[in-house]
Formats: structure tokens, C-alpha cells, sequence
């Protein structure tokens, strides 16, 4: 992968003019990637559902896959702009799916496919999250608290579907929201480690065609 | 500009070691991508 990093050369101004220390650097280091990289990922997935014309959709699955990655952690890729790559292709997928199927679907039907698809899906956040970084490892207490976070915030979740598709809210959204979650759920499992490694590997593979020229 | 920037530099330091602060917080970021975690924050 072509680097051009910018966060370091920035962060290392910051200390010279600063006079930090070294832990002072790498944690200003730290908040600047968290920034940067959430701020890349969110422009990239409005950009695609702006692009593709389901802006709302992809925005729904989005934020329902994002929020409980947070509590609920999930396989990791190696890089930043394979990882905002995937998060356009992933956002955009699923959005423009559920935008061009959810209206094919009666307001049962799609409860239906709410609940089954939810149950399942509850599955790997009960038996596997919190699955976290090797960059972030978690303590035992910080487990215990994140497990019940992602259970909660699943529940939160499925109440607010439930809730859109009693109010009729639209389809697509109510939609978008389960194949976030359920994306989110297969993040969890090892088949959603081996597609991150898989990526990885198609990404470094090139890289090194690339330089051999 | 120079005392302005130079002001500036403290408050956008405080910024970033906020946000490194509440971006630990988590299991990672939402993400695919989780930058290391510096020793400084690990507990």
C-alpha cells in the first residue's frame, strides 16, 4: 500500500513547538487517527450514498453496523484506506440494496425478516462479542462491559425498527438497519476475520506487483 | 498570526489528547481499522 502520512509529520510539529514528551506524542498521535480516520469514513460513506441516491439507507446502515462495532468490536483490517475502501463498498452495497428491495416487501413480511433475522443475528453478539484488537486489547472487567453494552444497544436496535415500521417509517431504512446489524454480527465470526485477512492479503499482493513494476 | 498560531497549539493539543481519550473509551472505532492504542492509555 502507497503511504502518505501526513499525521506523523503534524504531530511531530506539535512536539517540537510543544516540547511534549514522547507518551505527550503517540496520544496526540492516537486522537488525531481516531479523528481523521472516523471523519475519512463518515465523508466516504455520505459521498457514496450521495453517488448512488440513498443517502438515508446508507446512512441507516451505517450507523446501526458502526455503533455496535463500538461496544461489540469485530474483525479488523490492517489499514486505513483498505478499511474506508471496504466501509464505501459495504455502506454503498447495502444501502442501494435495501433501497431497491425493501419496497418489494409488505409491512409483515419485512417484520418478519426484522425478527428472524434479529434473533439470528443476536447469536454471535451473545456468544462472541466483545471481539477485540491485537492494536486494542481488552481487560476482563472491560469485557464483562462491552458485552453487555452490545447486547443492550442490539435490543435499542431492534425496539427502534420495530418502532419505524409501526410508525411507517420507510421500508428502506427499516431494512438497511437490519443488514447493517447483520453485517456487524458477521464481523464477529471467524468467516468475518478470514474476509478481513482475505483483503489484507489481496491489497498487500498488489502492492508488491505494483513495486516490482 | 505567529502569537495566534502559537496560542493556538496548547488548545489543539488539548483537543487531540481528548479525543484520544474518549476514542479508548470503546472496544475499537467504528471502523474497520483500530490504530494501536498507546502505552500511555492502556490501563
Amino acid at each position: 500500500m502507497l503511504k502518505l502520512n501526513l499525521l506523523q509529520p503534524a504531530v511531530a510539529h506539535l512536539r517540537d513547538k510543544l516540547g511534549l514528551s514522547p507518551e505527550e506524542e503517540e496520544v496526540a498521535l492516537y486522537g488525531l487517527k481516531v479523528i481523521v480516520y472516523s471523519t475519512a469514513n463518515l465523508i466516504s460513506v455520505v459521498l457514496i450514498g450521495l453517488l448512488l441516491n440513498c443517502l438515508g439507507p446508507v446512512l441507516a446502515a451505517t450507523t446501526a453496523a458502526g455503533t455496535l462495532r463500538l461496544f461489540s468490536g469485530g474483525a479488523h483490517s490492517r489499514s486505513p484506506l483498505i478499511c474506508n475502501i471496504l466501509g464505501m463498498l459495504v455502506a454503498g452495497g447495502l444501502g442501494k440494496f435495501s433501497s431497491l428491495l425493501a419496497p418489494r416487501f409488505s409491512a409483515p413480511s419485512l417484520l418478519f425478516l426484522v425478527l428472524l433475522g434479529g434473533a439470528l443475528a443476536f447469536l454471535p453478539f451473545f456468544f462472541l462479542a466483545p471481539v477485540d484488537s491485537p492494536n486494542k486489547p481488552l481487560t476482563l472487567e472491560e469485557r464483562k462491559k462491552m458485552r453487555r453494552l452490545s447486547l443492550l444497544l442490539f435490543f435499542i436496535i431492534i425496539s427502534f425498527q420495530l418502532g419505524l415500521l409501526t410508525l411507517k417509517g420507510p421500508p428502506s431504512w427499516v431494512l438497511a438497519i437490519s443488514l447493517g446489524v447483520w453485517w456487524q454480527a458477521f464481523s464477529l465470526t471467524r468467516a468475518g476475520h478470514g474476509l478481513a485477512t482475505a483483503i489484507d492479503k489481496f491489497f498487500s499482493l498488489n502492492e508488491r506487483e505494483v513495486l516490482r513494476g | 498570526m505567529k502569537r495566534l498560531v502559537y496560542r493556538l497549539l496548547p488548545a489543539i493539543f488539548s483537543f487531540l489528547a481528548l479525543a484520544a481519550a474518549i476514542g479508548v473509551k470503546p472496544t475499537c472505532v467504528f471502523a474497520w481499522h483500530q490504530p494501536e492504542v498507546p502505552r500511555a492509555l492502556r490501563k
